[in-house]
């Protein structure tokens, strides 16, 4: 654990960042691969590094801390939907329901939609918790900052290794 | 790199770009709109989608922001030249610095008042930010290929 530990570190500050709203719509897709860039310099530093750095060993770092900024960021959202019994889903729930009513679908379907919504909905206002809104905020967040955690590791392993090489020269 | 990774991952971003941009046309085609709705939902994991941050025209707005985008667009530039050559190009980590400071500088000016959202800036800001990237991202790919060998 304590090999990861500037993992833990960076991923815990962007799950706080993911779920404030002005942080969030001030960053957009920056916050993880920067905490995948903050967790490289925290490992080297803890484990005193210099010189260049290992491409895989930043693929790792960075897919760590998108692993456990999705595992923050979705508990915190989850936690603060139950103490609120409510969140951006229930906000924009009537425009939703207009736009089902819109699509070029069969009517039982479009019926069907708006019951699994409308459970959805119903459950988050009366207990705050909702399976399905929980296990869809978990996935989208695990493979969105996965993806966005490798890309931040393998860009920052770049541009450390740049420059302990042009400190080399 | 293999010229098969190359042609996915630009296949990839084209896909992700048409289904962006798709949008603008859905009053023509209302098929798009399901299309729209469920992509929609995956693209606000990457982007926070505010209104007035769009690019609109008369049928609809774009799924991501101006500034994504940018970004995408950029990235999806810089692959397009990396299909007709094998060259490597590493970019300056300062160049990339600057790109970043674009943003953030963009993002400072009008969130003080300065200016008022600019689409143009926005998305001027995202395409070198995004193209940077892809090189990154593609030398990264290439290293870790040589790395796993």
């Amino acid at each position: 654990m304590r090999k990861y530990l500037s993992t833990f570190v960076a991923g815990f500050g962007a799950g706080v960042l993911q779920i404030v709203p002005v942080a969030k719509s001030f960053s957009c897709c920056l916050i993880i691969p920067v905490a995948a860039y903050i967790a490289i310099i925290l490992d080297r530093r803890a484990n005193n590094l210099t010189g260049q750095m290992k491409l895989s060993k930043g693929l790792i770092l960075g897919l760590l801390t998108g692993l456990w900024a999705a595992l923050f960021g979705s508990s915190f959202e989850i936690f603060i939907t139950l103490i609120t019994k409510n969140n951006d889903l229930v906000v924009a729930y009537p425009e939703l329901q207009k736009m089902i009513s819109e699509f070029p679908l069969a009517s039982s379907m479009i019926e069907q939609a708006h019951e699994m919504l409308s459970s959805v909905v119903y459950d988050i206002q009366n207990s705050g918790f909702s399976f399905l809104y929980s296990f869809a905020v978990i996935a989208n967040n695990l493979v969105i900052n996965t993806i966005f955690g490798i890309i931040g590791g393998l860009i920052g392993a770049q541009i450390i290794s740049s420059k302990s090489s042009n400190r080399l020269e | 790199m293999n010229k098969t990774v190359n042609f996915l991952i630009w296949f990839l971003l084209f896909i992700w770009l048409l289904i962006n941009f798709a949008p603008l046309f859905s009053d023509k085609f209302q098929w798009l709109k399901i299309i729209d709705f469920i992509s929609g939902r995956a693209y606000s994991l990457v982007c926070h989608r505010v209104d007035y941050k769009l690019i609109c025209c008369d049928d609809g707005c774009t799924l991501l922001c101006a500034r994504c985008t940018g970004i995408y667009s950029g990235a999806f530039f810089a692959s397009t030249l990396s299909l007709f050559t094998s060259r490597i190009i590493s970019p300056k980590s300062y160049l990339y610095y600057l790109s970043i400071f674009a943003i953030v500088i963009d993002i400072i000016f009008y969130n003080l008042g300065v200016y008022d959202y600019n689409i143009p800036i926005a998305f001027s800001t995202g395409i070198f930010f995004g193209s940077l990237s892809f090189l990154y991202i593609r030398n990264g790919v290439e290293k870790l290929i040589q790395e796993f060998r």
